[in-house]
């Protein structure tokens, strides 16, 4: 589970996040939604702990900054980068190193296989195109085997067969209890997989969804039906 | 720490793997060896001319590094900068579960690196120049690596890793670092009062018991002084609290808590130093934390085709503070009024005013080799390339604010000398084309290099080759115009100036393989 309470983040004045709260069950996956600058960035580093906030962030009721949480947590940002020095299978052995997960080499090679790495595990960070770079952040998080996961604009940089192999996997860690959040502009992408959807504007959640509520609502219809109140009512 | 350590020795063994496999490694190899070598070599006969003794020598050479180092270290860490992690840094290893402290060992660890290889080459030198016991390099070697490091990592730790104190205690904390570095300013100040200024003065200063009694860095100069020069009262005592502050100081960062709050700071820090660094790389200033303000303005574009691309430099210029002016235009003023002032005194320089003109316009010219103009810039972007004019006609609009920026730096150093020279106005006007001419040689050979070794050399390589190929075409040009100073100084002049334009004109055209494709041959 995910619990974001009471999270504000200020830059001076300005508040990127106004006291955000929402919550994901176990085994559910939440997609966060909103335009350009709506504080969805700053939501998602303050869960992986880069930015400083007010407010709590717990994962599976522990405290976000604790190394318990942090173990069981995982986060692919939006833009990946490598070790230039580092080949793909080295980043790998990185983390499972850095998260002292146990793993055998036959795991580390079905994942290979399944985002078609298996050719490029030798090749050094700076060799990858900026696609590859997001498959090989994505089986970072992914080996860890986490509980909850966050994932920023995923799909951004992915082929078709790698996006259509990532919701494959993003279910299968739904089967599997684990909390998925996921950051998106791409709402034709995320539209089969979501199960909660919040959206934000100018630093608020402004809307909550449960998919069991909506039924076969549209989600590009909930999106833009609140967005578009959230402008008029500004007028 | 395994999973850092890890990370060290993969980086290390692929870097290594990957250099031994480029050519130019075993050149810049070579390169290095042979300085040292000649470094090695030459030091000992300044010892002997100068009748040094080396104990006190290397002390003094010890507390110029300590000044260095120690200082400018605790005022960055207790800003929180200073340590550099990289995006991916921030990726893998921020959100993942080690421990605080330890993220902020492992970039700790990057500065250790810089620290043990000039420890190295102090034990060497000091073996090898000065008859130091080998022993107490040794123990130099303990106190210099070991000791020192443990102190500024608690410090780093103290003041990153800090979630107590707000931001006004922080500052405080600042405030008192500058301090430090202000008591070491009021000795020196003293003692110039005192003794005035020269040699003596300089080496009395860096073994002053007044020195020595500063907090931290003092205690740790006296030392340096009680294990090379000898135990006197103050010594003895400062290297005690030296040690003492190490232990309180340890013991205080492992106790302290740490969630990761610098995380922020770290980020801001690291963003700042890598835009630095591609700036840098990019030829322009590269300050960490330095941004450019734009203004606003208009420009009328008259022309079309690549004749768009002068217009939008301009349009760029125009919204500068300082227009194409900038730090290198200031530096042409100051040497233009420098010669004039000189020359004035001395009146004249005997008949060679023009010659040393030129030699010094010469010398700037080789001097400021990293500054980049934006021609650089237009290379990387595609719309440059799908502009439908000519590769020879993209290369010239894209430079040709350069060549304007010459002529202006050009006037700059030869109209205040010149005048007060009273060298005729044909002359000053053929030294300011000759310097545009020489510039131009540097620019297109700039973008020569950047054509055929872009991909095959480093900066500095590129660097050396671009000066490589303009001695060659200013050098052959001097030959020109000594020849052609023989009839008269204006056929001189006017050699230098055709030769160079000659040769940069051919350079220019090879250059123009750049504007063709995004790809270097």
């Amino acid at each position: 589970m995910l619990q974001i309470l009471n999270l504000t983040k200020t830059y001076g004045k300005y508040k990127a996040a106004n006291d955000v709260n929402f919550t994901i069950e176990d085994g559910e996956i939440g997609i966060l939604l909103g335009p350009n600058g709506a504080g969805k960035s700053t939501v998602i580093k303050s869960i992986a702990g880069l930015l400083r906030y007010k407010g709590k962030i717990l994962i599976r009721g522990m405290e976000a900054k604790s190394l318990e949480a942090k173990k069981i947590f995982a986060y692919v940002p939006e833009l990946p980068a490598m070790y230039e020095a580092l080949t793909v299978k080295e980043h790998i052995e990185f983390i499972i190193n850095a998260y002292h997960v146990p793993v055998s080499e036959e795991d580390i090679q079905k994942l290979f296989e399944r985002f078609e790495l298996t050719d490029k595990q030798d090749k050094l960070g700076n060799e990858l195109s900026k696609g590859m770079m997001q498959k090989v952040s994505i089986c970072c998080a992914l080996i860890i085997r986490p509980k909850v996961i966050l994932l920023d604009e995923p799909m951004v940089g992915l082929d078709p067969a790698a996006i259509k192999e990532l919701k494959q996997v993003i279910m299968e860690l739904k089967e599997m209890g684990t909390t998925i959040l996921i950051s998106t502009h791409m709402l034709e992408m995320v539209k089969d997989l979501w199960d909660v959807m919040f959206v934000m504007d100018k630093g608020h959640i402004i809307a909550s969804y449960k998919k069991s509520d909506v039924k076969e609502e549209d989600l590009e219809e909930l999106f833009f039906h609140v967005t578009d109140n959230e402008k008029e009512e500004e007028k | 720490m395994n999973m850092i350590f890890y990370l060290y020795r993969k980086t290390f063994k692929n870097r290594v793997k990957r250099a031994l496999k480029k050519p130019v490694t075993y050149i810049y190899a070579a390169f290095v060896i042979l300085y040292f070598y000649f470094i090695f070599r030459s030091f000992p006969v300044f010892f002997e001319l100068f009748e040094v003794e080396g104990g006190s020598v290397l002390t003094a050479i010890l507390t110029v590094i300590v000044f260095i180092f120690i200082p400018s270290n605790m005022i960055s860490y207790s800003k929180r900068k200073g340590l550099v992690f990289r995006e991916p840094d921030i990726h893998f290893l921020f959100s993942s579960p080690v421990s605080p402290k330890k993220i902020l060992l492992y970039a700790h660890i990057k500065n250790m690196i810089v620290t043990l290889i000039l420890n190295i080459i102090v034990i060497v030198a000091s073996i090898l120049w000065f008859d130091i016991p080998i022993w107490k390099m040794a123990v130099y070697f303990a106190f210099s690596f070991i000791v020192e490091n443990i102190l500024e990592g608690s410090i780093m730790i103290l003041c990153y890793g800090n979630e107590k104190l707000d931001k006004k205690q922080m500052f405080a904390v600042q405030i008192a670092m500058y301090l430090l570095v202000g008591i070491f300013i009021l000795i020196g100040v003293g003692i110039y009062l005192k003794e005035g200024i020269g040699f003596g003065p300089v080496v009395n200063y860096l073994h002053s018991p007044a020195i020595q009694m500063v907090p931290v860095v003092g205690w740790n100069i006296a030392f340096l002084h009680l294990l090379f020069i000898g135990p006197d009262t103050v010594n003895i005592i400062c290297s005690i609290l030296y040690f003492i502050s190490v232990i309180l100081l340890f013991f205080m960062a492992y106790r302290m808590k740490c969630t990761g709050e610098f995380c922020e700071d770290a980020i801001k820090f690291s963003e700042d130093y890598e835009a630095a660094r591609k700036r840098g790389k990019a030829g322009e200033i590269a300050i960490v934390g330095w941004k450019k303000k734009y203004g606003k303005a208009t420009v009328a574009y008259k022309g079309k085709y690549a004749k768009a691309i002068f217009y939008r430099q301009l349009l760029e210029y125009k919204k500068n503070r300082f227009f194409i002016f900038g730090f290198y235009t200031l530096i042409c003023l100051l040497v233009g009024i420098g010669l004039a002032v000189i020359g004035y005194r001395n009146h004249g320089f005997g008949g060679y005013e023009v010659f040393v003109i030129l030699g010094v316009m010469a010398y700037l010219t080789f001097i400021f080799s990293g500054y980049q103009g934006k021609w650089g810039k237009e290379l990387k972007k595609p719309y440059t390339y799908l502009i439908p004019d000519t590769a020879l006609c993209k290369l010239w609009y894209s430079t040709l604010i350069e060549h304007i920026r010459s002529v202006i730096d050009g006037c700059l150093i030869a109209l205040p000398s010149g005048i007060v020279f009273g060298i005729p106005f044909l002359q000053i006007l053929l030294v300011i084309l000759a310097y545009v001419c020489i510039q131009a040689c540097k620019l297109y050979a700039d973008i020569m290099v950047e054509a055929f070794l872009g991909n095959i050399l480093g900066l500095a390589g590129k660097q050396y080759a671009r000066v490589f190929f303009e001695g060659i075409v200013i050098g052959i040009g001097a030959v020109g115009a000594v020849i052609g100073g023989l009839i008269s100084m204006e056929i001189g002049l006017i050699t230098l100036a055709g030769v160079v334009v000659f040769m940069t004109a051919g350079m220019m055209a090879i250059a123009t393989v750049n504007f063709e494709k995004m790809e270097t041959v």
